[in-house]
């Protein structure tokens, strides 16, 4: 037997196990055999829900809800809360200053999540500096842009950030507007729980299905889409540069591939363009582009059918620009065995330095030894055992699986699955590693740190 | 040398030519067409067929050959299906140990880690069974990238897969 055929069977082996991730695979067949020989009827095919457009706006969401969501938390409940930043520049309203008024929880109140309710409580927590037991859209912007503040470090264009504030708070804001279900802009407990259910699938789970935008929420979405992508759009496709879009730049920029159908027998009457050109100068300033995804101004049926592929582009571009934002500025690829030096951004203060080997590496999941050094590298303590990897609750139970024994102190929640690569080759690949998160425990305390990491 | 001898040495020099490229016209390697080939006159010498006139052993000869080739091909077949099948019980034997429980159950873990585009993109095309073009176009790929993207994750699944992952 040779060793390409039994490649070759793995590679089947795991096509049919893909076919059957849905259920739809040979459980269906069982049920029709069975059926049959029943002598029942064929029973139905499951039902599939599809989501409304064709571009899969609800696999989009999932996505912007886990950036936000899980993200969000996951970064909060590793963190020893600092207060956020004052001054911050954000362009939309700017959010409050709270650096007053937010206390700082104290690091031994982390909660670790292993609940709907500990999310929800570990949300609440940071987030909700009033204590009026919910979370405005001022306190959730608040919280995101601490996070900015913290990953400043990875952030090596002054430009990237700005955009990248602009561009996360309009991922934002359609997961905020989607769970403000009475639209009061706070998230109560209840609004909480609602939506971040909708982030915590298990897997093999069926996502549930999202929480409807109201078109209050459209309209209000639309403003944010404009903020965060116009810069974007103008940088990218306004050929002219006159500071306006032309009918073809737009369609150049966002492929709304429906528009031309929607504009149907009358293109004149049902064109947004058009529509939205308010002085009839063939180019949309900032200020029409907002009217064109108005949805509620597109009062002709047959020209809201040409608003809604629209707005599924600015959707998919805003997404695709925060991908490319969160996107690796460098990468550095280490195999056990290798070293890197990291400079530590102690929050309080200075910074400290360590060497950093990596010991083991999984496909999910590093072990490192960490020696503190002084800035020329020399060793400075004694060597300590670090575990680097996913979200902490995989990690500890990927652990023990293997028989480790653990604490939660032993185990480090340095990196999110979306920056770590383990995977194929069994190196550590780093994205964006200039930042890093890291929480290890000190004198029975949590200690939170960033590092910068430099290859020596 | 016997009548029919001789005849059988002219038919071999004077059709053995054309009938190893007929053969050749065929599909049959270099070497399969002179094993063929032989076996083809060889029959014909063995069924006692020397006397023919040169259009009808031509005839004839091209019928064997075209037996003989579509023959070895069967076999062939044949012979590349029990070594597959040999291969898919040593693999189910080692993944259906638990009927595929642990497996299907690795599987999912993974792909629930897969990252970014790669786990998107798996998704929609198996879970959500997507057609290849439709998912190339919510990723904003082209499809030949959408296959390579796939063909990536499955390897990067399977190591994962296989590797045990707990």
């Amino acid at each position: 037997m040779n060793t390409a055929d039994l490649e070759l069977m793995r590679e089947r082996y795991l096509d049919a196990a893909l076919d059957e991730i849905n259920d739809r695979g040979h459980s269906g067949l069982a049920a029709r055999i069975l059926a049959a020989a029943e002598g029942g009827a064929q029973p139905p095919a499951p039902v599939i829900v599809l989501p409304p457009s064709r571009r899969g706006p609800r696999q989009w969401l999932s996505a912007a809800a886990l950036i936000l969501a899980l993200g969000l938390i996951g970064w909060l409940i590793v963190q020893r809360v600092t207060p956020p930043p004052q001054g911050a520049n954000a362009p939309i309203a700017p959010p409050p200053t709270p650096k007053d008024e937010t206390p700082a929880p104290e690091a031994d109140e982390i909660i670790e999540p292993r609940s709907l309710d500990d999310y929800v409580r570990a949300y609440l927590k940071v987030s909700d500096a009033d204590k009026d037991g919910g979370v405005s859209w001022e306190e959730s912007r608040a919280v995101t842009l601490r996070m900015e503040e913290a990953s400043e470090s990875a952030r090596t264009r002054e430009g990237a950030r700005k955009s990248q504030i602009l561009v996360d708070y309009a991922v934002e804001a359609e997961w905020f507007l989607r769970s403000d279900t009475n639209d009061d802009w706070v998230l109560s407990r209840d609004e909480l729980s609602l939506a971040i259910e909708r982030t915590l699938r298990k897997p093999g789970e069926q996502p549930l299905p999202d929480l409807p935008l109201t078109p209050a929420d459209a309209r209000k979405l639309a403003e944010f889409w404009v903020a965060a992508a116009w810069p974007h759009l103008l940088k990218d496709h306004d050929k002219d540069k006159d500071g306006k879009f032309t009918e073809q730049e737009l369609l150049d920029a966002l492929h709304p591939d429906e528009w031309t159908i929607a504009n149907g027998d009358d293109p004149a009457r049902n064109n947004p363009f058009k529509r939205a050109d308010a002085n009839g100068d063939g180019g949309l300033d900032q200020g029409e582009f907002l009217r064109l995804l108005d949805a509620e101004a597109a009062r002709d049926p047959q020209a809201l059918l040409g608003v809604e592929p629209l707005q599924e582009s600015m959707r998919w571009f805003i997404r695709e620009r925060a991908d490319a934002l969160h996107a690796p500025q460098r990468a550095l690829t280490l195999k056990p065995g290798d070293t890197i030096f990291a400079q530590e951004l102690d929050p309080r203060g200075g910074r400290k330095y360590s060497r950093i080997t990596l010991k083991r590496v999984s496909p999910f999941w590093v072990e490192a030894e960490r020696l503190e050094t002084d800035k020329d590298g020399k060793a400075a303590g004694k060597p300590v055992n670090y575990t680097i990897g996913g979200y902490s609750e995989m990690l500890l139970k990927d652990l023990r699986g293997q028989g480790l024994k653990l604490k939660s102190g032993e185990v480090d929640c340095l990196y999110d699955d979306e920056k770590f690569e383990g995977f194929t080759r069994r190196t550590w690949h780093l994205k964006d590693y200039p930042c890093l998160d890291m929480r290890r425990e000190e004198d029975g305390k949590l200690v939170y740190e960033v590092l910068e990491l430099r290859v020596k | 040398m016997t009548t029919a001898a001789q005849d059988f040495e002219t038919i071999v020099r004077g059709h053995s030519g054309p009938l190893w490229r007929y053969l050749r016209l065929l599909g049959c390697e270099a070497g399969r067409a002179d094993d063929l080939a032989q076996d083809a006159l060889l029959t014909l010498w063995r069924k006692g067929l020397t006397g023919m006139e040169p259009a009808a052993t031509q005839a004839w000869l091209r019928k064997a050959a075209r037996y003989l080739h579509l023959d070895s091909m069967r076999a062939d077949r044949r012979r590349r299906e029990t070594e597959l099948a040999d291969a898919a019980d040593a693999v189910f034997d080692e993944f259906e140990a638990d009927g595929g429980d642990a497996y299907s159950s690795r599987l999912r873990r993974c792909l629930d880690r897969l990252a970014g585009r790669a786990r998107e993109a798996m998704l929609l095309r198996y879970r959500d069974e997507k057609p290849n073009a439709e998912v190339a176009r919510a990723l904003q790929l082209t499809e030949d990238g959408l296959k390579t993207l796939l063909k990536r994750s499955k390897a990067a699944l399977r190591e994962c897969v296989e590797g045990g992952a707990s």
